[in-house]
């Protein structure tokens, strides 16, 4: 079905033809920096620092966008993107987790990128001045920090601000080019022509392809070279129906394969079953009443809602929370190392159905045959994440995803600091990799259907809800179907609801049943730019308590065009 | 050393051609069907323009010596504008200042459906934004209700440009630009050393209701150096350097910018050390250059009509029409017309404004009296037409703005009288010494009530010039302040030198390409102030230099 998605594990033992760790340019420019820095860095009355780390991602990018066989944009662009961390003070006590607002950090003179021209003098002097400026202030922090522990007699800190984690050697990077800018163009804007086949108000197809080698290295010793692919190919289609409403939809094809798109073919029969759908819908009158009672939501539609309930918010529990010490009185000191001492002691608790268990699979790249694109061999801190990670069991919190700061729940990384690219830059952060949903019990169709219609009648409703994606070749869509079944007769009429909002307090707690028939969906959604994720799900999942209608019907903007439309 | 010879055949192209354009037929059958409707509707649009800006541009940017960026990007950025009512009464529905406005892309193929898909979708929009705001019953004292004035069709096409223009030599280009920026390496104390090339070319289209018709090209380069170091004190003091042309190989030669590189290294060596400047109330001579921005943010800004007719505005000429504003032996003008100045390639030109007006040569000052203004086709009083000075960047309303600003003295004095000026003043103030301000980076000037109706220049090169005959000397640390009317009041006399500052103004219609020309200047009586102080400490270890060796 689609042209080589399955570059995973394989990719990562391929060498660069004719370079070697020790020619590569970047890699002995960073290593030079990192020892001149922790040999000779000091300034006479703080620490010297104990640990530095430097990434640098090589960039390249292609993006073509195109609207009605109009290409709007076109370009390849190569950057550098990099970060740098200096630590004073040792694991654990550094000059990290810890603020103090009467310090004043000089105003200081930082670079935006590395040069492209991998010339070693100019990689090492942005280095140079970056772990400069972090090294000052991290000097100052930890002395601050120190003296402010000595001053109210406290010898340690119930946890460790840095976590020792095993020195890591890998260099795979790869050699990439993109095919002629002049194929993409072409593919692009035939797919957009293809996509208004259909009046519409507004469209765009967009193809981004990313490819990147990461290089890692720190005073640990630690030492890494590795690829990082993604193609992204977008389409969006607007419509107005005949009272003005919009009604749309977005396809997205994703893999973390450099160039790996899916047929053309593919692509033009989702097309078709788009422009199809969405005439059809725009010929159904919309949803008025308002419905509270259970759902069903199936396919993709319950991968957006159990990452909805998960992700929604940084609060959500398998996101580590650590506070920071502040520089202030004695009571305030006190008060925050009880509180921390309490935090390790505390049990885990319950966050959602008794039924429902979540786990990490970070190094799975196949799932039933199925390709998994949350994959990852190795985090952006220089840690190799186990085989599975178990966050959730029976609805009760046991893990969470970390990086290098221990938490109170997790004091060592479970390597899940992944590095991700938004346009020209990489960014990381504390994120999932490809995530499981699975319940403890599941259900056939008919049972759920059936336990659906139960509790509705409990509630004393005549008519329930059922939420069905519909099925494309595109990895991520948001079309979907919606029956009102009759509890009577079970009997399901298609009704047209423009507005679902998955979000919602609780709703982990709200599942009372799931399928025993798990499915891969994928995203790219989650933290700052295009972090690929795959979620292996519940093909369907029960939900109590849903609200549908009322004030959405109210929301939706309408818009009565003043000029016809060109060709109208 | 400027190849200027290559000037002439470069403008050469300006005949007539393009009249086939198949961007521009689009844009005409649009614009005719929509017009068509939107003047039939029950709040009419009696007037609709589609300003096109076609680019190109290539940026290329070294930094010590290493290669930081490159960047080439080709777009169609569409600015529509929208009239409502009449041409007596009129609004644009004031929608620049809700932030609604902006450049809308327009796809850079000529796909014929899908660039009139977007025209529609964003005239519509356009269109109810300005419906949502216009009042048929607003009283005429309503300023913001004006109309525009109106004007017959008129047809322009530049000749296509040529080919061999339309791409660099980026390898060259890069080879030379990262020789041009290693000169700041291997000096711990520099913060900054970029040598950036930016090279844009394309076509502006304007096509309105009125049946006007425009297709004129717009073709600039520049290289930019800006270079800074840090004195022991931790100040970061800047050095720029600009030089234009219209095309990349008209730049001047590499041997000549590195010379300039050489001076600008020797210059800020002796600035880091230099003596911090105190707040200072005294004569001071301004080179061209300075002279130019001194003459653009305190009075060019001041002439600029749209602003006049705000209540808010200061409207410092808006009745001196007639009078004397500057010294008798000084006159203005504002000439978009002018390609080159003394052999310079001017950046302030056009053919056509951003709201088709042809441009011409104004003369703003005649021995020190006020003729004329910077005009639009918004009248400020009746009668008054636009003199094609309505200028704004993509996706902004076109408003009056400065072209190529042109001061010219009947009272030139050489050099060194200027300086005898100088010293008899700092003698009658009782001063030890006055300025010479040599180069600025820029400046800013308030024009509105709100705020005091001051200006701000910001000198980068000062000289101290003293009366016992000391050598001058070099300071830092100055700021330029001011307000418009005492300072026009101290200029005394001008030199013979003529200098040109190159540079981008930003105002209400956003960044646009300006010139100032001007001869240097004796001022009677200048006030400065302490600039704002950085602090950016030494790096602890060395640069490290020379890793291959």
């Amino acid at each position: 079905m689609r042209i080589a998605y399955l570059i995973t594990l394989l990719s990562i033992s391929i060498t660069a033809i004719g370079q070697s760790a020790d020619t590569d340019v970047i890699l002995t420019s960073m290593k030079a920096e990192l020892d001149r820095n922790m040999k000779e860095l000091s300034i006479e009355g703080y620490e010297k620092p104990f640990y530095i780390g430097y990434g640098v991602s090589d960039i390249k990018t292609l993006n073509v966008s195109a609207s009605r066989g109009g290409l709007i944009a076109s370009s390849v662009d190569s950057s550098k993107s990099w970060y740098a961390r200096v630590m004073v003070g040792d694991y654990t006590i550094s000059d990290e987790n810890y603020q103090d607002q009467k310090l004043n950090f000089d105003q200081e003179f930082s670079y935006e990128n590395l040069p492209l021209d991998n010339n070693p003098d100019g990689i090492r002097r942005s280095l140079w001045i970056s772990t400069n400026n972090i090294y000052k202030s991290a000097a100052k922090l930890h002395k601050s920090k120190i003296q402010l522990l000595k001053q109210n007699n406290i010898d340690s800190l119930p946890l460790a601000d840095f976590s020792k984690e095993p020195v890591q050697s890998i260099y795979a990077p790869k050699q990439f080019e993109f095919d002629p800018l002049s194929q993409y163009e072409k593919m692009i804007m035939d797919l957009s022509s293809s996509l208004n086949n259909a009046p519409s108000f507004r469209s765009e197809t967009s193809l981004s392809l990313l490819a990147a080698n990461h290089y890692f290295v720190n005073s640990e010793g630690t030492s890494v070279v590795t690829p990082y692919e993604l193609s992204q190919l977008s389409m969006v289609t607007q419509r107005l129906d005949n009272e003005g409403r919009f009604v749309g939809a977005r396809l997205v094809y994703m893999n973390n394969a450099k160039e790996a798109l899916p047929e053309v073919s593919d692509i033009n029969a989702d097309i078709t079953r788009v422009n199809m759908e969405l005439n059809k819908q725009i010929e159904r009158e919309p949803f008025s009443d308002l419905y509270y009672g259970p759902v069903l939501i199936e396919g993709e539609l319950a991968s957006d809602f159990l990452t909805a309930q998960l992700f929604g918010s940084r609060n959500a529990s398998i996101f580590p929370d650590r506070q920071n010490l502040v520089n202030s009185d004695e009571a305030n000191v006190r008060s925050f190392i009880e509180n921390q001492q309490k935090q390790l002691e505390k049990k885990t608790q319950k966050i959602g159905s008794s039924n429902l268990n979540i786990a990490l699979y970070p190094k799975l790249d196949a799932f039933n045959g199925q390709k998994l694109i949350g994959q990852m061999t190795i985090d952006a801190e220089g840690v190799v994440p186990p085989d599975t990670i178990n966050l959730v069991s029976n609805g009760q919190l046991i893990g969470q995803l970390n990086d290098r700061t221990p938490t109170t729940t997790t004091q060592r990384s479970n390597g899940h600091n992944r590095l991700h690219f938004n346009y020209m830059s990489s960014f990381k952060n504390v994120a999932p990799s490809n995530i499981a949903f699975t319940p403890t019990k599941g259900q056939s169709a008919e049972e759920l259907k059936k336990n659906l219609i139960q509790k509705a009648k409990d509630l004393g409703l005549t008519y329930t809800l059922i939420f069905r994606s519909l099925k494309l070749n595109a990895d991520q869509s948001n079309l979907y179907e919606c029956y009102k079944v009759s509890t009577e007769t079970g009997e399901e009429e298609l009704i047209r609801i423009d507005r679902l909002n998955l979000a919602g307090n609780n709703g982990l707690f709200r599942i009372s049943g799931m399928s025993n028939q798990l499915e891969v969906h994928h995203s790219l959604g989650y933290g700052m730019g295009t972090l690929p994720m795959s979620i292996i799900c519940p093909q369907s999942i029960l939900v109590d308590g849903f609200e549908i209608g009322g004030n959405d019907n109210n929301r939706q903007a309408r818009y009565e065009p003043s000029i016809p439309a060109p060709g109208e | 050393m400027i190849r200027t010879i290559l000037f002439l055949l470069a403008f050469g192209w300006a005949t007539i051609g393009q009249a086939q354009d198949e961007f521009l037929n689009i844009l005409d059958e649009e614009i005719t069907r929509e017009f068509e409707h939107l003047s039939k509707l029950r709040t009419p649009v009696y007037f609709m323009s589609y300003h096109v800006s076609d680019m190109n541009s290539i940026v290329l940017s070294s930094s010590f010596g290493n290669l930081m960026n490159t960047n080439s990007d080709h777009s169609r950025l569409l600015n529509i504008d929208i009239k409502l009512g009449n041409y007596d009464s009129s609004t644009d529905g004031k929608s620049n200042q809700y932030g609604m406005r902006q450049a809308i892309p327009l796809p850079i193929t000529n796909s014929e459906e899908s660039i009139k898909q977007t025209l529609w979708m964003a005239t519509d929009i356009m269109y109810k934004m300005s419906s949502a705001s216009y009042n048929p019953n607003a009283d005429a004292s309503d300023k913001t209700q004006s109309g525009i004035q109106k004007l017959n069709p008129e047809t322009y096409y530049d000749e296509e440009l040529p080919s061999d223009i339309k791409s660099i030599d980026t390898k060259e280009w890069i080879r030379k630009l990262n020789e041009l920026s290693i000169a700041f390496k291997g000096n711990k104390d520099y913060i900054q050393g970029d040598v950036i090339l930016r090279y844009v070319y394309g076509k502006k289209y304007f096509i309105s209701s009125e049946g006007t018709k425009i297709i004129q090209n717009e073709v600039r380069a520049e290289i930019q150096i800006a270079a800074a170091i840090r004195s022991a004190d931790g100040e970061v003091i800047p050095l720029h350097q600009n030089y234009f042309a219209r095309i990349p190989s008209e730049l001047p030669d590499q041997e000549l910018i590195q010379s300039d590189i050489e001076r600008m290294t020797k210059t800020l060596t002796a600035l880091q050390t230099a003596e911090k400047a105190e707040p200072f109330a005294g004569p001071a001579i301004f080179s061209g250059g300075a002279s130019g921005v001194f003459f653009h943010e305190i009075f060019g800004h001041r002439i600029e009509a749209d602003r006049l007719s705000s209540e808010f505005d200061s409207q410092t000429f808006k009745d001196k029409l007639g009078e004397r504003v500057l010294p008798k032996f000084l006159q203005v003008r504002a000439d978009p017309t002018a390609k080159t100045y003394n052999g310079k390639h001017m950046t302030g030109t056009y053919k056509y404004d951003d709201q088709g007006v042809k441009s011409k040569e104004v003369t703003l000052v005649e021995n020190g009296i006020l003729k004329d203004l910077l005009r639009s086709r918004t009248p400020l009083s009746e009668g008054k037409e636009s003199n094609g000075h309505a200028r704004a960047y993509y996706g902004n309303s076109p408003v009056s703005r400065q072209s190529n600003l042109i001061i010219e003295s009947s009272n030139s004095k050489s050099e060194e009288s200027l300086r005898k000026m100088l010293i008899k003043e700092c003698k009658k103030q009782d001063k030890a010494f006055g300025y010479y301000i040599k180069q600025v980076s820029g400046g800013y000037t308030m024009t509105d009530r709100f705020r005091p109706n001051a200006f701000s220049i910001a000198p980068t090169e000062v000289y101290k010039i003293y009366v016992d005959g000391r050598p001058d000397e070099i300071v830092r640390g100055v700021d330029l302040i001011g307000t418009p009317l005492t300072m026009f009041s101290e200029i005394r006399a001008t030199g013979e030198d003529i200098e040109t500052f190159f540079g981008y103004c930003g105002a209400e219609s956003g960044y646009i390409p300006v010139t100032a020309t001007s001869p240097s200047l004796f001022v009677r009586k200048i006030e400065t102030q302490k600039k704002l102080e950085s602090n950016v400490e030494q790096p602890i270890l060395e640069e490290p230099n020379n890793f291959n060796k």
